[in-house]
């Protein structure tokens, strides 16, 4: 303004309040370069949906403290959701990470508590959960249901499988001997593998309860059985009676294992029944292939070794063993039918995890080449349930471990029974081929010979001699009786009369067992244990 | 016109806040003691001084949102010209029509005239010198009505507080713009209207 | 500035009243007339003589 020149002619100098607008200027520079340097972020996230944003109002939040608000709404490229460009402080930069998720809250009515009533009146608001991935994300994907717990929170994330519906959802609790230690994150149901997936929260300081000995079971709803001793009534505790929940623990006779890794996979049992039944959790998987017939070998079915149970029958593969039966079918022996099974390393006192299974296979494998076979063995023998047997067998033919599919066969042996069944077979078959035919034909020509003996027996029965044999007789009798009247009867022909009398008399006897028998039962003259027909009835003549 | 005698030319000099005359030697007030000088101290450097300081204000006073209201949960920023646009749609044409003359016309007309008024008289510009005082008065004059705005959004600011219904929030822009309207008042009070006139005793002397 | 003020007043109450419904107290009327008293009183005062007269009563 005033020149130097005008300083010095005029006595003029610049006057100190040229201060004010410099301040001003100073203060305007300082706002800019402030508004620049605290200029955070601009991150867009996408939603489903707009409901609860607004522009220049909705506000993104971490621990109740704006990081932001939302500056611009608007449809995405494809019209099929929503991208809010949020501009953040710049304190909120480390928070944004690969991971970090951001959600809506609103006021929610959940079954056990009801949420986020304060933005009724203030709005909804976004709210930021840092992940702990890559810094330096600037586009995220908004979640639709806020995640029941802060990912920063301290405990143990895991998950868990089932293949039963249940009445079990996300909030649900997980109980420890009753105590709430958790709860259900998420479910979702994968069509791939047809099996329901939880993501469970278990709190800290109860993470450390979960071992890899831990079984989960469902605890929902309540479970009445009754048996002789009455009715029996089992719950959980009453939210989850009422809303589902999941217990889990040691089964009873299994030691505690070491502690788990996050993320790890544990499958969700429908009981505690069920894992009574099923207290192991490792197993492999092998596959028994019989030339012979699997009627009684139900899925299911023990898998014992000499009498101890290792595991059990998964199923018959038929389907899978369709393409191999074809093939061996050719060669004409039959299609041997392939069975699944599942063996436990945990039923032998091995401890149950991983790397027993490990060393059950490494054993089935040696022992293999030392005679190690399957069998299939009747259980029992009134229903004719049959169970598989694996044991050494020294003598059977040398054989290798196959496979099948992605499975591996252990070589199967036929005894016990099955081989019973087949020696009897082949003496059947023995009996088939004898010559039954013949012996049958010389009973016939037997029997026409008979015949033919009867009839000329009644020939000479009607002989007018025969016919006159009475009278005779009587003659003779009256002789006789003359005779006998010279004898006494401590003669010795009286004594030899009276000898001859009873052998005829006994030999009449005789002849008329043999009509009675031969009338009834014209075949007992072909009978092996009779001798041949005996012409006792000519020689009485 | 030409032969009048003025009070300095006799070495008299009116008290600022009495008017009592008094030597110009004096340095306080015989009446009042105020200080006392023949015309206002450096008042072309410190009336363009506050002019540029007011112009610097004027930036954000316009272009920040001067108030937020935050009604069921939506914030809505309005600066002051958005203010009158609203207002107008709204159909309250009479008070935008206040709003915009006070906020916009009287800050703005005030900063321009004081300018032209310092720059006349820096120049020692032979206009009308009867003209440019009216002006003046005018400007000192309306100066204060430009609080209006600033007293419409502090007013409203303290009365609409209704819990979460309905905010409102004074924005950068009312700070600025109370700024501007008090630095343009002192910037009118720092100028020496009397300098307008004594460009003309110079040039007639000069003649 | 107290007629500045009671302007500010006015324009404030039209606005809310796009808002809600505003009843005006009596001591808005109370205020209003105080303003114009206030401004005319003001107006009315004459410097000058305010000032001899304060002259007159330091003098003696």
């Amino acid at each position: 303004m005033a020149t130097e020149q005008a300083e010095v002619s005029q006595g003029r100098k610049i006057s100190g309040i040229w201060a004010i607008p410099l301040l001003a200027l100073v203060l305007g520079i300082y706002m800019v370069i402030h508004n620049w340097m605290t200029e955070g972020p601009e991150i867009e996230i996408a939603f489903t949906t707009a409901s609860g944003l607004e522009q220049g109002k909705t506000k993104v939040k971490y621990r109740n403290v704006d990081m932001g608000v939302v500056e611009k709404v608007r449809l995405n490229d494809n019209f099929d959701g929503v991208i809010a460009t949020a501009k953040l402080d710049r304190q909120a930069i480390p928070l944004l990470r690969e991971d970090t998720s951001f959600w809506v809250v609103t006021a929610r009515v959940g079954v056990d508590n009801i949420s986020g009533l304060d933005t009724l009146l203030s709005g909804a608001y976004i709210q930021l959960s840092p992940g702990n991935g890559k810094p330096g994300q600037r586009d995220f994907v908004a979640l639709d249901q806020p995640p029941l717990t802060p990912a920063d929170a301290p405990g143990l994330r895991l998950k868990l499988t089932s293949d039963h519906a249940s009445s079990i959802s996300a909030g649900d609790t997980i109980l420890y001997k009753g105590f709430k230690v958790g709860r259900i994150e998420s479910m979702t149901f994968s069509p791939a593998d047809r099996l329901a997936h939880y993501d469970i929260f278990i709190d800290a300081p109860y993470h450390t309860l979960v071992t890899s000995s831990v079984r989960f079971w469902d605890v929902s709803g309540v479970s009445l059985s009754a048996d002789a001793s009455g009715f029996k009534v089992q719950t959980g505790s009453l939210d989850s009676v009422l809303f589902g929940g999941v217990a889990f623990g040691v089964p009873l006779g299994v030691e505690e294992g070491e502690q788990v890794a996050p993320n790890t996979e544990f499958s969700l049992y429908s009981s505690y029944d069920d894992i009574l039944e099923n207290p192991f959790q490792y197993g492999t998987y092998y596959v028994v292939s019989f030339n012979q017939s699997v009627k009684g070998l139900l899925p299911g079915a023990p898998v014992e070794f000499r009498g101890i149970q290792i595991g059990k029958v998964e199923r018959i593969m038929l389907k899978e063993g369709q393409a191999l039966n074809l093939k061996l079918g050719e060669e004409g022996r039959g299609a041997p039918i392939p069975i699944l099974i599942y063996v436990e390393p945990g039923r032998m006192e091995l401890p149950d995890r991983e790397a027993s299974v490990t060393v059950l296979q490494q054993a089935v494998g040696v022992g293999v080449s030392r005679g190690l076979r399957a069998s299939m063995e009747v259980g029992n023998l009134l229903t004719g349930s049959k169970y598989i047997n694996i044991d050494y067998y020294p003598d059977a033919k040398p054989a290798t471990l196959g496979t099948f599919l992605n499975y591996t066969t252990i070589p199967s042996i036929e005894t016990g029974l099955a081989q019973l069944a087949q020696s009897v077979n082949s003496i059947l078959d023995k009996i088939n081929a004898l010559p039954m035919q013949e012996t049958l034909g010389g009973a016939n020509e037997a029997i026409a010979t008979l015949n033919q003996t009867l009839v000329s027996l009644k020939t000479i029965l009607d002989n007018q001699n025969t016919q006159q044999l009475p009278a005779q007789l009587d003659t003779t009798l009256q002789e006789l009786r003359d005779a006998i009247g010279g004898l006494s009867p401590n003669s010795q022909a009286y004594q030899s009369l009276n000898s001859s009398l009873l052998s005829l008399n006994r030999t009449l006897g005789n002849l008329q067992t043999l009509t009675r028998k031969l009338s009834g039962q014209p075949s007992a003259l072909l009978l092996p244990s009779d001798p041949a027909p005996d012409p006792e009835p000519e020689v009485s003549k | 016109m030409t032969t009048r005698t003025t009070a300095a030319s006799r070495g008299l000099a009116a008290c600022h806040v009495c008017y009592k005359l008094a030597p110009a030697t004096e340095h306080h007030c015989p009446r009042c003691g105020s200080t006392l000088h023949l015309r206002k101290h450096d008042s072309i450097q410190r009336t363009l001084a506050l002019l540029v300081t007011a112009c610097l204000l004027y930036i954000p006073a316009n272009l920040y949102p001067i108030m937020y209201t935050d009604q069921l949960g939506s914030t809505e920023a309005s600066t002051i010209l958005g203010g009158v646009v609203l207002l107008i749609n709204l159909g309250s044409v009479p008070v935008a029509v206040v709003i915009f003359i006070f906020s916009v016309m009287v800050p703005s007309g005030k900063l321009m005239a004081m300018f032209y008024l310092v720059w006349t008289v820096e120049r020692h510009s032979p206009l009308d010198p009867r003209q440019r005082s009216v002006m003046y008065r005018i400007t000192e004059f309306i100066g204060k009505w430009s609080m209006v705005d600033v007293f419409v959004v502090s007013i409203l600011v303290a009365l609409v507080h209704l819990g979460g219904l309905l905010v409102i929030r004074p924005g950068i822009a009312a700070l600025s713009f109370a700024g501007v309207v008090i630095v343009t008042m002192i910037a009118a009070e720092s100028f020496d209207s009397r300098l307008i006139w004594d460009n003309m005793e110079e040039r007639n002397r000069g003649n | 500035m107290v007629e500045v003020f009671i302007i500010g007043v006015i324009v404030s109450l039209v606005k809310i009243a796009a808002m809600a419904t505003v009843v005006v107290g009596i001591s808005f009327w109370a205020y209003a007339a105080f303003t114009v008293c206030f401004t005319l009183a003001v107006s009315s005062l004459d410097r000058y003589q305010c000032w001899e007269r304060i002259e007159a009563l330091g003098a003696p």
